[in-house]
């Protein structure tokens, strides 16, 4: 009996099949991963906004809050804080980490990633003749991330700053 | 029998794996979307806060404005000789020729871009005057306005400092909102 060999062809998933859908899933796969980190950095910018404008808003109502901002102290402050006086001008300092946790002060201060500056100048109007008893104060707050996010290259990036203004007034009671 | 190996059932793990990636390209999306939106609401209310300390700002001028018509009246010589209702209408003079000035130099537009709604000087008795100021901001679709109320008293003795400013109303509001008649869902 003689038997007939017939060579059955098999189609299957052949190599460049393979090749080529693997660099189509990587090329899926890295802009997913793109989509996913530009989402994560947008929640994290929404949260140091959030953090940002209540540092800001604080340290504005605590420069307000006194009748002379010279007469301010470290015990107003929040802790993470630091008080400097330049002549009229007054100047607070602050400096956090990741967890927006006051981060303790070195001198090239490598662990803070975010900053909070506060500035409260004498404004001088012109033509007003009451500076002696009403002095206008302009007060500016800026808050900074000094770390980049994931993924982008910009060193600071400037979270919040905030202008205000307050007349300290002897009359006011 | 069914040949599991047989072209018809080949590609099957290919099949999940895009399903998987269609999904997570899908999630990603959505969290971009959601975390975008939300960065835009908190970016709405930090111009909120910067356009309230903006406004704000009109009112720290105005007590500036008005403690320098106090130390001014501090001066008047007549409080001595003469009636106290004469301080408060010199006092009330002075104030409302400077508000003039200030709106007629401006333009009845601020420093600071708002605008003086309305002054009212009232005299409450003759060494208490009531100013009450509104301030109004334009901002897109309402208009946002503070309301300044304070009680101005003035001197009883020639040349000292004892005026009192005591601020009664430092109130911001704004004005109904209103629905815009098409909503553009992608905006």
């Amino acid at each position: 009996m003689q038997i007939r060999k017939t060579k059955v062809k098999r189609r299957s998933f052949g190599l460049w099949e393979m090749v080529l859908s693997v660099v189509v899933l990587t090329i899926l796969g890295s802009f997913t991963v793109k989509m996913l980190i530009t989402a994560k950095n947008m929640n994290s910018k929404s949260y140091d906004l959030y953090k940002g404008m209540s540092h800001a808003i604080t340290l504005v109502e605590t420069i307000k809050s006194v009748s002379d901002p010279l007469d301010l102290s470290e015990k107003d402050l929040e802790p993470g804080y630091s008080l400097q006086f330049k002549g009229e001008e007054v100047q607070i300092t602050g400096y956090f980490n990741e967890d927006w946790d006051p981060s303790i002060p070195t001198k090239s201060h490598e662990n803070a990633c975010y900053w909070v500056i506060a500035k409260a100048a004498p404004l001088h109007s012109d033509g007003e003749d009451s500076e002696d008893v009403a002095r206008v104060y302009k007060i500016n707050v800026e808050v900074r991330r000094m770390v980049p996010y994931i993924l982008e290259k910009s060193q600071e990036y400037q979270i919040f700053s905030l202008d205000s203004v307050k007349c300290y007034s002897r009359f006011v009671k | 029998m069914v040949n599991r190996y047989s072209p018809r059932f080949s590609g099957g793990s290919s099949v999940l794996a895009v399903l998987l990636m269609l999904l997570l390209i899908t999630l990603g999306a959505v969290a971009l979307v959601s975390s975008n939106n939300n960065f835009k609401m908190l970016a709405k209310g930090a111009d909120w806060v910067k356009d309230y300390y903006v406004l704000e700002a009109d009112g720290e001028r105005l007590i500036q404005m008005v403690s320098g018509c106090l130390q001014e009246a501090s001066f008047y010589p007549l409080t001595y000789d003469l009636p106290e209702d004469i301080w408060a209408r010199a006092f009330r003079d002075s104030l409302e020729s400077r508000l003039g000035k200030y709106l007629e130099a401006a333009d009845s537009r601020t420093p600071y871009d708002n605008v003086i709604d309305k002054v009212s000087i009232e005299t409450v008795d003759p060494t208490k005057l009531l100013v009450t100021v509104n301030i109004c901001q334009d901002s897109g679709s309402t208009d946002r306005y503070l309301l300044i109320q304070m009680e101005v008293e003035g001197l009883r003795i020639y040349g000292s400092n004892d005026g009192k400013i005591r601020i009664l109303k430092w109130k911001q509001y704004q004005e109904p909102f209103e629905y815009e008649a098409e909503l553009d869902l992608w905006e």
